[in-house]
């Protein structure tokens, strides 16, 4: 095979076959190189700009990214215009809901607007169904406990709601859907979790095991019991306490109680309405009405349901908040 | 999307893996590259370990190894998203990634192919070059870059590169497709895929389908032509054919058998897989029907003495289903592992569609087109011995 | 000056008060310049490395973060850059998981499975999860998915060759080759925003602040507050992939 061959031309002599020994081989090698060198050259023409400065990528590539324009405003940049329902949704329970969650995405609204188109381009409604609402109120078991959730027909019953079509904004309105008279992050605090001191007097009884029996986890009757007995004797007993004391989470430990006194807020219930059915809730036409027919004169004239019907509508309204059995310091 | 079939979903499946990325074009590939790799296999058997009984089908095998390479791309194109960036895997190959490899390997291995191939056919190319005229002739010669001379010195120098040449191309070969074997086993995200051993079972499986292609060709050829298959030829290959299959399967099952016995937190879904979603693909086709009976028809002709026409019967038949075999391993192993959510709690399902740029009829054709390009290389210059104008009088 | 050290001049400044005047003049009207300038001070990509918070006791399953990523994004049809599981636990231990088109509209229905069947119950958003070692940048063949320097995996849409490697090489799934333009897509935390100091599409839009997304490199941060205060979980640590998108309160059940 390789090393010596006589060829023709040899004559006797030792001649190695290598790869440069005939015109084909060398042809074919040199375009074998030519090729190679080709497609090397072709290859470092063709490698993008700045690529593999900081990592291996094209580092243009990062500033591409980084210079989009966000599509989402921010409630924000809506606060511009709109400022009488921002002022309304920030003070409301609705405030960590972005405008743009139930209305989408607002960047073909303010670019219309910047761009003085007529009012028609780049509206944005909201199409104000039941499923809306639902989409995050609808009582689902996977839930957090503390998140405010409703079953329709039970809510409509409790309400007094008869026509099973009724929107949420019948009563409702999305922008301050529970007419709070406060700042819902100014609303009085309210623990979650309790301190052993909350009831009781002596510290000591922290290094105490809990009885059988002890309560846990705290609801409203083990703390409130005074208040919730004259509650039951009143015309508002079959409701929840959650029903006006919205309790809302603040953090692992505490949260707030939303009381509310406004009376928009019990018109959502006693406010005659087309979809209300005459059941067992007293209806109004509205609140001026009611205060000019039941009060005899300007000073008797209050701003709140409650100033009239506190103590002998809902409940006792002074006396102690905790429950008698606390108050007693716990003595064990 | 695609033009395949809706997903049928079973359980939880993560949203975006409803979709099936890797299709029916990402089966082909590796089978594809599998027949390169096998044929060449056959083919350095002969011209480096000197397998003589091997040498009528020695240049096919070189030719064949060279045809499926030069279409093996054709199903990457097909997938790719963005096919017009192909090149990027050359221009820009990240060090840290398998498919990267894929550029270099497969330039590397053609121009290996590339020289082996014109090196060894060199004879022939000059023989038709001296034989024809007008155009063609021009092309021969201008093939045989305008060097027409041949004697025991230029056979000599042919030989060593084509003998060189076959013992390197052997472990590029097998990087040409191990790679992808490699690119399987060591996605740590797909428990059907993860294992050490995907490399090796990927490279068996290739040397099976290579060989097994080479036996079918060779018979189809010589029932073409009406002769008499080269006996010795056929059953060395088979011989060879039965021990890969052999260590084949065997690496496969252990691959199973490991899984099965370590049950890992995923065994619970991939069992699953193994018994429903892939009971007919992997445990009827693949493991029955694909890998027991060869092994018994071939066990039968390797170890026991038989009329040549029994034998041809039994590697012929053999040689087809192991061909499936391959197929369906390849299946199973890309399809399947996509079938399989990495929430480990579902499936979902995947049927090619028939048209699209992904389906069924192009797999087709991107299969059948390296037959017709062998057919096409075989009528410019001769690939069997027998065709040779060497040697038959003609001046040289 | 006249002797008696009165100012001669009847009305008017005189030169001392003139001259003080001219200085806080001159630094009133510098002040707003120099707060604008605060504002608008460039994103220094040295000092952040981002990661992502999830809290799964607050999440509520609405699905106002897949509609906003959808809306901030262009998120294909079909195809979730985010999206929110439910997780149901019988209290036979059984696991039921389901996301009807990755939340995109919520969860319009409950379980089939009445109070007195289920054990928990709970949501979990997912999301990319920013893996310091991420396997899709080690597996991109062409440099395409790559990690920027301040922690974020991004895609380059005009190097990706849409190979699907990375789709596949993603334990968590969160990858997708979009179907109209073919590359590679996921979830890029929105860098767009954050590096012009807005919050995330999906942090923004949750209304029970589950979500959000943080510098782990300032030690003053809500990220890493949150993460020396509670106890916490990735996804498939046991793969190695240091994910640095953390949720509070996993469970073992999310995979």
């Amino acid at each position: 095979m390789a090393g010596d061959a006589h060829g023709p031309d040899g004559g006797g002599e030792h001649r190695k076959t290598g790869i440069l020994s005939f015109p084909y081989s060398r042809r074919f090698f040199a375009l074998f190189l030519v090729a190679i060198l080709g497609g090397l050259a072709v290859r470092a023409a063709l490698r993008p700009e700045g690529f593999g400065e900081i990592g291996f990528f094209r580092t243009g590539a990062l500033a591409e990214e980084a210079a989009r324009e966000p599509t989402l405003q921010g409630k924000g940049v809506c606060s511009e215009c709109h400022a009488a329902e921002f002022a309304a949704h920030e003070k409301d329970v609705h405030v960590t809901v972005q405008c743009e969650d139930c209305h989408g995405s607002g960047d073909q609204h303010v670019k219309a607007r910047k761009e003085g188109l007529p009012p028609d381009q780049g509206r944005m409604f909201r199409e104000l169904a039941q499923a809306n609402c639902l989409a995050c109120h609808r009582r689902l078991q996977a839930r957090p406990k503390l998140f405010p959730t409703i079953d329709v027909a039970e809510h409509f019953a409790t309400v007094g709601v008869t026509d099973p079509a009724t929107k949420c904004q019948g009563c409702h309105n999305p922008h301050e859907p529970l007419f709070l008279d406060r700042k819902v992050d100014q609303a009085r605090l309210h623990p979650l979790i309790h301190a052993c001191t909350d009831c009781h007097a002596d510290s000591a009884i922290r290094l105490k095991p809990l009885p059988e029996g002890h309560v846990v986890t705290f609801q409203c009757k083990d703390c409130h019991a005074g208040v919730l007995a004259d509650f039951k004797t009143k015309p508002h007993k079959d409701l929840d306490c959650q029903m006006c004391h919205v309790f809302r989470q603040d953090s692992e430990f505490s949260g707030r109680i939303l009381k509310n006194g406004s009376p928009k807020f019990c018109l959502m219930c006693h406010q005659k309405q087309p979809f209300r059915g005459k059941g067992r809730i007293p209806q109004l036409e509205s609140f001026e009405a009611h205060r000019n027919e039941m009060a005899a004169d300007e000073s008797e004239k209050q701003n709140r349901c409650v100033d009239c019907h506190g103590e002998d509508k809902i409940h006792t309204m002074h006396g102690p908040v905790v429950s008698s059995q606390a108050a007693e310091g716990g003595a064990r | 999307m695609h033009g395949e079939a809706i997903s049928e979903l079973m359980g939880f499946v993560f949203p975006n893996e409803q979709h099936v990325t890797w299709t029916v074009m990402i089966v082909l590939y590796p089978y594809i590259t599998g027949l390169v790799a096998g044929a060449f296999i056959v083919s350095s058997l002969y011209h480096l370990f000197g397998q003589e009984s091997l040498k009528p089908v020695a240049r096919f095998a070189l030719v064949s190894s060279f045809a499926f390479l030069l279409f093996a791309t054709m199903p990457l194109l097909l997938h790719l998203g963005l096919p017009t960036r192909a090149f990027n895997i050359m221009i820009t190959p990240s060090s840290s990634s398998a498919m990267a490899g894929f550029g270099i390997v497969y330039l590397t291995y053609m121009a290996i192919v590339v020289v082996e191939v014109w090196f060894s056919m060199r004879e022939e190319i000059v023989g038709r070059a001296l034989a024809t005229t007008g155009a063609l002739g021009f092309l021969f010669k201008a093939l045989a870059l305008f060097d027409l001379r041949v004697d025991e010195r230029t056979r000599a120098l042919d030989h060593k590169v084509v003998r060189f040449l076959a013992g390197l191309g052997i472990p590029v070969a097998c990087f040409l497709h191990g790679y992808v074997g490699f690119l399987f086993g060591s996605i740590k995200a797909n428990p059907w895929w993860s294992t050490p051993m995907m490399f090796i079972i990927f490279l068996l499986s290739a040397i099976v389908s290579g060989i097994a292609v080479l036996i079918l060709l060779f018979y189809v050829i010589s029932w073409v032509r009406r002769v008499e298959v080269d006996a010795p030829c056929v059953q060395t290959m088979a011989n060879f054919l039965w021990g890969f299959m052999i260590i084949d399967v065997a690496l496969e099952l252990m691959q199973i058998l490991s899984i099965a016995y370590q049950q890992r937190a995923e065994w619970e879904a991939l069992q699953i897989l193994i018994e429903d979603k892939l009971f007919w693909s992997h445990v009827v086709i693949q493991l029955l029907i694909g890998s027991l009976v060869p092994f018994l028809l071939l066990g039968l002709n390797s170890l026991v003495k038989l009329r040549q026409r029994t034998r041809n019967v039994l590697i012929f038949s053999s040689s087809v289903l192991l061909l499936i075999q391959v197929l369906a391993m390849r299946w199973n192993v890309v399809i399947g592992g996509q079938l399989m959510s990495k929430s480990f709690r579902g499936y979902t399902s995947y049927m090619p569609g028939l048209w699209d740029h992904e389906g069924l009829i192009v797999a087709v054709v991107v299969f059948t087109v390296p037959f017709l390009l062998l057919r096409f290389f075989d009528f410019m210059v001769p690939l069997f011995p027998s065709d040779s104008a060497i040697g038959k009088g003609r001046p040289s | 000056m006249s002797d008696d050290g009165r100012d001669p001049r009847p009305e008017g400044l005189g030169r001392r008060d003139f001259i003080k005047m001219g200085f806080v003049g001159a630094f009133a009207i510098l002040v707003p310049f120099a707060v604008r300038a605060a504002e608008r001070a460039p994103y220094r990509r040295e000092d952040y490395t981002w990661g992502f918070i999830v809290d799964l006791q607050k999440c509520m399953g609405c699905g106002a973060c897949v509609r906003a990523c959808k809306a901030e994004n262009a998120v294909p049809d079909g195809f979730n850059r985010t999206w929110v599981e439910r997780y149901t636990v019988g209290r036979d231990g059984k696991v039921e998981v389901d996301s009807p088109l990755g939340a995109l509209n919520g969860f319009p229905e409950d379980v089939p499975h009445p109070p007195t069947e289920v054990g928990k119950s709970f949501f979990v958003p997912k999301l990319c999860n920013q893996c310091a070692t991420a396997p899709c940048v080690q597996v991109c063949p062409v440099g395409a998915s790559y990690a920027a320097p301040d922690g974020v995996t991004l895609v380059d849409r005009k190097r990706c060759i849409g190979c699907g490697y990375c789709v596949q090489a993603c334990p968590y799934g969160v990858r997708y080759i979009h179907p109209q333009t073919g590359y590679a897509d996921k979830c890029t935390l929105c860098y767009h925003r954050i590096t012009k100091g807005l919050p995330t599409a999906c942090a923004q839009a949750c209304p029970v602040g589950a979500r959000s997304a943080g510098n782990l490199k300032d030690t003053t941060s809500r990220i890493r507050q949150l993460l020396n205060s509670s106890r916490y979980g990735v996804l498939k640590p046991a793969l190695g992939t240091n994910p640095k998108c953390y949720y509070i309160g996993l469970d073992k059940e999310v995979v």
